[in-house]
C-alpha cells in the first residue's frame, strides 16, 4: 500500500470535515468575538484610568492587538480531538490501527492538520484584514521578515499544541471519566500559553518561569512576534526553542502512547 | 387564595424532591462531584484573572476603587454559580427532550410542563466554588467600601438578587426555547454563554448606547449591576422596583413564548 | 357507558424534504420544499368503560400518533374526542389525572436512582394521598414480584425489571385508563408474559379501560377481546380479535430455494405463491398443512434451503383487504 496515497487520502478527509462543521466554526469564531469586544472595553477603562502610556509594557495599541490576535491563534491551534481519542481508547477504535498500515499518531496528526488548513486560510485572510487596519492606524510596523516568520511560528504552534494535547490524551488508558479532565487542561494550558491575557499580567517571575515550559510558544510567542514586542534577536532564539519543543513532544508522545499501548494489548483493550 | 397557597405548596415539594433526587444521584457518583467541583474553580480561575488586572492596574471605574469593583465581579461570579447550579444542567438538556420524545411524557402529568423541563434538575457541585467565591468578594467590597450593613441594605441587595435570578432563568432558557424551531442549537447556547461574560464587570465600562441595550432591550446588565450599585448608592428604591417589575414581565414574556412554542410542537409533530 | 369517544379524527403534518449538498441547503433556507402527511386519517370508533383494545398495524400506521392525540400530546387537524368527558388537548389537570400512559421505548425513571424515588415523585406529582399510595405501591410491587428491587438503582435492573417498575410508576395514582404504546417491545418471553398477566389483572380488578398498541400479535391475543386495525391511518377491522385471527396465527410463511428451475404451476397446490422466480418461492400455508406441505415438498422438489415464518402484520392486513373485497 502506498503510504503517502493513504496519508492524502486521511488528510482530505480531514477539509472534508472542516466543510461540514464550517458553518460551527464561523459561529465560534462570532463567539470569540464576543469575550474580545469584552476585553477591548475593559483595557481601554484600564489605560483611560491609569493614564500611562504603557502597563505591563504593552502600549494600548499593543495590548488591543494582543487580545484580538491571542483570541484568533487560540481558535486556530485549538483542538477538538481529545474526546475522540478517549472514546477510540475506551470503545476498542484503537484495535483497527494496531492492525493498518498507518500509525494512530499518524492518522491523528494527518486527519488534525487537514481540518485546519481551511482554518489557518480563514484566520489569515482576518489577519490580512487586523494587519491593514492596523498598519494603516501605526499600532503595527510591518515588516517582511516579521510576517514570514510568524507565518512559519504559526504552524510550529500547531503542531506543538498537537502534541501537547496527544500526550495528555495518553492519561484517557488510566483515568476512567476523562471529559472533565479535558476541559480542565484545555482551559489551563490556554491560560498558561497568554491565550486570555498577556503573561506579563503575572508578573515578570512569571513570565521568566514559564518561559521554560512549552506553553508560551503556542499563543504568546507567536502573536508576540507579529507585534514587534519580541526582539529581532530573541526571535529567532525563541523560533528555535519552539523546535527544540516540538521535537522535545514528539519524543515524549512517543514514549507515553508506546508505555500505554503496551498496557493496552496486555489486558486486551 | 387557599387554592393558590395549595399550589404553591405542591411545587415547593416537588422542588424539594427534585433537589433530593439530584443530591442522591450526585453522590452516587463521587469522582464525577468532585471533577464538577474542579472544572468549575478552573473556570473561576480564569475569571479570577480579571481581578489580578484590576489589582495591578489599580482601576477605578466612575470613581469605584478596586475593592468597590470586587462587589461587582462578585455579583457576576455569584449570578453564574446561580445558573449552572439551578438552570444549566436544564437548558441543555431541553433540546434533548424534543428530540427523543421525553417531553412527550412530561406533558401527560398534571403539572407545569415549563416547570419540569426547565427545573427538574439541580446540580449541587458546579455552583459551589463560584458561590462561596462570590460571596466572599462581595463581602471584602461591601467591607472596603463601608457599606453600613443595615436591614434595609441587606433586604434591597437580597431582592435584587432575586431580580437577578429571575432575569438569569429568562435570558438563558432562549436557546433552549428557539430548540423547539431549530434543530442545531449547540452554537448558540455558545454564543449565549459568551454574552454571559459581558457582565464580568460593571457596566460603566462600555459606551452609552450598549449599556442602554444591555439595560432595556436585553437586560443583561440588570442580572449584575443592581444589587452593586444599589449598594454603592447609586440606584433609588424606584429603579430597585422597576428592576422587579420588569424581570417579572419578562418571565411573562417568555411564559408566552414557552406556551407557543409547544402549542407549535403539539400541533407539528406526529 | 363509553369512555371514549372518537369522530373523524384527522391528524396531518407538514414536514421538509432536505437535500444533501451546500448548494441545495441555501436553496432550502428561501424555499423548502413542504411535504404534507397524512398520518391519521378520519378515524372514528368507541371504547366502552372497562374494555382492553389492542391497536394493531404496521410501523407508521398511525397508532402512536392516534394515542398521542387521546392522551393530549398533540391537537388534531380536525376531529372530535371525547374522553371521560374531557377533549384531551386541553389538556385539564383532572383528565391528565384519570389516566397514565406508558410508552415501552421510552422510559420515564430516573437511570441512575431506585425506582421508589421515581415512583414517589409521580405520587407528588399526581397528588396520591399516603394512605392510598401506601396500598398502591405494596399491591403493584407485590403482584409483580419486584419488592425487593424497589430500592435498587434503576440501571442495575434488567430490562424486564425496568418495566414493571415502569408499569408500577405509571399506575401509582391509580388510572381509570390506560395507554400503552408497544409494553412489551425487547423484553424476554417470560418478562412479555408476566407484563401481560399483569395488565389483564389491572383491568379485570380495577375495571380500568386499557387501549393497547403493539406488533405484538400475542399481546392482543391474550389481553383483548377487541381489536382495531389500522392502515395508512386508516382504520381497516373493527371487531372481535377471534374473528381475525386466524389471519394471523393460522398462516405460515414458506421460503424456498431450489438447486434447479421449478415452475410455478407446480407449486400452485401446495399454497398461496406471495412471490417467486425459477430458483425462488414464497408461500403462504395454511398452519394445520403445514407438516404435511412441507414433506410432499421436499420430496418433489429441488430444495437446497427452506425456512418457516410468521406472518408479518403488514401481510396480514393486506389479507384482510382482500378477504373483505372477496366477500
Amino acid at each position: 500500500m502506498n503510504r503517502r496515497r493513504l496519508y492524502k487520502a486521511i488528510f482530505s478527509m480531514g477539509i472534508q470535515h472542516s466543510m461540514e462543521y464550517r458553518f460551527h466554526f464561523f459561529l465560534s469564531l462570532l463567539g470569540a468575538a464576543f469575550p474580545i469586544l469584552v476585553q477591548y472595553f475593559i483595557w481601554t477603562a484600564v489605560y483611560r484610568y491609569s493614564g500611562q502610556a504603557a502597563l505591563f509594557s504593552y502600549s494600548y495599541g499593543q495590548i488591543i492587538l494582543y487580545t484580538i490576535l491571542a483570541g484568533l491563534v487560540s481558535k486556530l491551534i485549538a483542538t477538538q480531538f481529545e474526546q475522540q481519542i478517549a472514546d477510540d481508547i475506551k470503545n476498542g477504535g484503537l484495535n483497527k490501527y494496531l492492525i493498518k498500515p498507518v500509525s494512530y499518531f499518524g492518522y491523528r496528526l494527518v486527519s488534525f492538520l487537514g481540518q485546519k488548513v481551511i482554518y489557518y486560510g480563514i484566520t489569515a485572510l482576518l489577519l490580512i484584514g487586523i494587519i491593514w487596519i492596523s498598519s494603516a492606524r501605526q499600532l503595527l510596523d510591518v515588516q517582511a521578515v516579521r510576517l514570514t516568520l510568524f507565518a512559519f511560528t504559526l504552524w510550529g504552534a500547531l503542531l506543538l499544541n498537537f502534541l501537547i494535547v496527544y500526550c495528555i490524551c495518553a492519561i484517557a488508558f488510566y483515568l476512567h471519566e476523562i471529559s472533565y479532565f479535558f476541559v480542565i487542561t484545555s482551559l489551563l494550558i490556554n491560560i498558561l500559553s497568554g491565550g486570555m491575557f498577556p503573561l506579563e499580567i503575572f508578573g515578570e517571575s512569571v513570565v521568566k518561569a514559564l518561559q521554560f515550559t512549552p506553553f508560551p510558544y503556542t499563543i504568546y510567542f507567536p502573536v508576540n512576534v507579529l507585534s514587534g514586542k519580541t526582539e529581532m534577536a530573541a526571535m529567532y532564539q525563541g523560533l528555535l526553542v519552539q523546535g527544540g519543543w516540538i521535537l522535545l513532544f514528539f519524543w515524549i508522545s512517543r514514549l507515553t502512547w508506546r508505555a500505554s499501548m503496551k498496557k493496552y494489548s496486555a489486558v486486551g483493550g | 387564595m387557599f387554592h393558590t397557597m395549595r399550589i404553591a405548596r405542591k411545587y415547593m415539594t416537588l422542588y424539594g424532591i427534585f433537589i433530593k433526587n439530584c443530591l442522591i444521584a450526585q453522590m452516587e457518583f463521587r469522582g464525577n462531584f468532585i471533577m464538577s467541583l474542579l472544572v468549575e474553580s478552573v473556570y473561576l480561575l480564569a475569571k479570577l484573572l480579571y481581578v489580578l488586572v484590576v489589582f495591578r492596574t489599580d482601576l477605578h471605574v466612575n470613581g469605584i476603587p478596586p475593592e468597590g469593583l470586587l462587589l461587582f465581579i462578585g455579583m457576576h461570579t455569584v449570578a453564574t454559580g446561580m445558573y449552572v447550579g439551578l438552570f444549566f444542567t436544564n437548558f441543555m438538556k431541553i433540546p434533548e427532550y424534543i428530540k427523543d420524545g421525553s417531553l412527550d411524557l412530561m406533558l401527560t402529568k398534571p403539572v407545569s410542563l415549563q416547570f419540569m423541563a426547565s427545573l427538574r434538575y439541580v446540580d449541587l457541585a458546579l455552583p459551589i466554588p463560584d458561590i462561596v467565591v462570590g460571596f466572599v468578594m462581595i463581602s471584602i467590597g461591601w467591607n472596603a467600601m463601608d457599606i453600613p450593613l443595615t436591614f434595609l441594605h441587606f433586604a434591597g441587595f437580597v431582592l435584587l438578587l432575586v431580580v437577578s435570578i429571575v432575569i438569569t432563568y429568562c435570558l438563558m432558557i432562549i436557546p433552549a426555547l428557539l430548540s423547539f424551531w431549530f434543530v442545531q442549537t449547540g452554537s448558540l447556547f455558545e454564543m449565549a454563554h459568551s454574552v454571559w461574560d459581558a457582565n464580568n464587570f460593571p457596566m460603566a465600562i462600555y459606551p452609552a448606547w450598549i449599556r442602554r441595550i444591555g439595560t432595556f432591550v436585553v437586560p443583561l446588565f440588570l442580572i449584575t449591576n443592581f444589587g452593586p450599585m444599589f449598594l454603592l448608592g447609586q440606584l433609588s428604591w424606584l429603579y430597585a422596583a422597576m428592576a422587579l417589575i420588569g424581570s417579572l414581565l419578562l418571565f411573562v414574556a417568555i411564559r408566552l413564548l414557552w406556551k407557543q412554542a409547544v402549542k407549535g410542537y403539539s400541533s407539528a409533530s406526529s | 357507558m363509553d369512555s371514549i369517544r372518537v369522530r373523524n379524527l384527522h391528524k396531518s403534518f407538514v414536514y421538509y424534504r432536505k437535500e444533501a449538498g451546500l448548494k441545495n441547503s441555501l436553496k432550502n433556507l428561501f424555499a423548502r420544499k413542504s411535504l404534507v402527511k397524512e398520518a391519521v386519517k378520519s378515524v372514528s370508533f368507541d371504547i366502552g368503560l372497562g374494555e382492553c383494545v389492542g391497536f394493531l398495524g404496521p410501523n407508521g400506521a398511525g397508532k402512536t400518533t392516534t394515542l398521542k392525540m387521546l392522551s393530549g400530546i398533540l391537537y388534531p387537524t380536525s376531529g372530535e374526542a371525547d374522553v371521560f368527558g374531557y377533549v384531551p388537548w386541553e389538556r385539564k389537570n383532572e383528565f391528565k389525572r384519570l389516566f397514565s400512559i406508558v410508552m415501552g421505548q421510552k422510559n420515564q425513571l430516573w437511570w441512575d436512582l431506585p425506582a421508589s424515588e421515581s415512583i414517589y415523585l409521580n405520587k407528588c406529582i399526581y397528588d396520591v394521598d399516603d394512605d392510598l399510595y401506601r396500598r398502591s405501591l405494596a399491591e403493584l410491587s407485590e403482584m409483580l414480584d419486584v419488592q425487593e428491587l424497589l430500592n435498587v438503582q434503576v440501571r442495575r435492573l434488567s430490562l424486564g425489571e425496568r418495566m414493571k417498575m415502569e408499569l408500577i410508576a405509571a399506575l401509582i395514582h391509580r388510572p381509570r385508563l390506560l395507554y400503552l404504546d408497544e409494553p412489551t417491545i425487547g423484553l424476554d418471553f417470560p418478562s412479555q408474559k408476566k407484563v401481560r398477566e399483569f395488565l389483564k389483572y389491572y383491568n379485570e380488578q380495577f375495571g380500568a379501560t386499557i387501549l393497547l398498541t403493539s406488533h405484538y400479535m400475542k399481546d392482543v391475543e391474550d389481553l383483548c377481546k377487541r381489536t382495531i386495525i389500522i392502515n395508512e391511518g386508516s382504520l381497516a377491522y373493527d371487531g372481535p380479535f377471534h374473528k381475525i385471527n386466524h389471519l394471523f396465527g393460522e398462516q405460515k410463511i414458506i421460503k424456498l430455494q431450489f438447486s434447479e428451475p421449478v415452475a410455478e404451476q407446480q407449486l400452485v397446490r401446495f399454497g398461496r405463491i406471495i412471490s417467486g422466480d425459477d430458483y425462488h418461492a414464497v408461500l403462504e400455508v395454511p398452519m394445520y398443512h403445514l407438516k404435511e406441505v412441507s414433506r410432499a415438498m421436499l420430496d418433489v422438489f429441488p430444495i437446497i434451503d427452506w425456512t418457516i415464518e410468521d406472518v408479518s402484520i403488514e401481510e396480514s392486513i393486506s389479507l384482510l383487504y382482500r378477504k373483505e373485497s372477496a366477500v
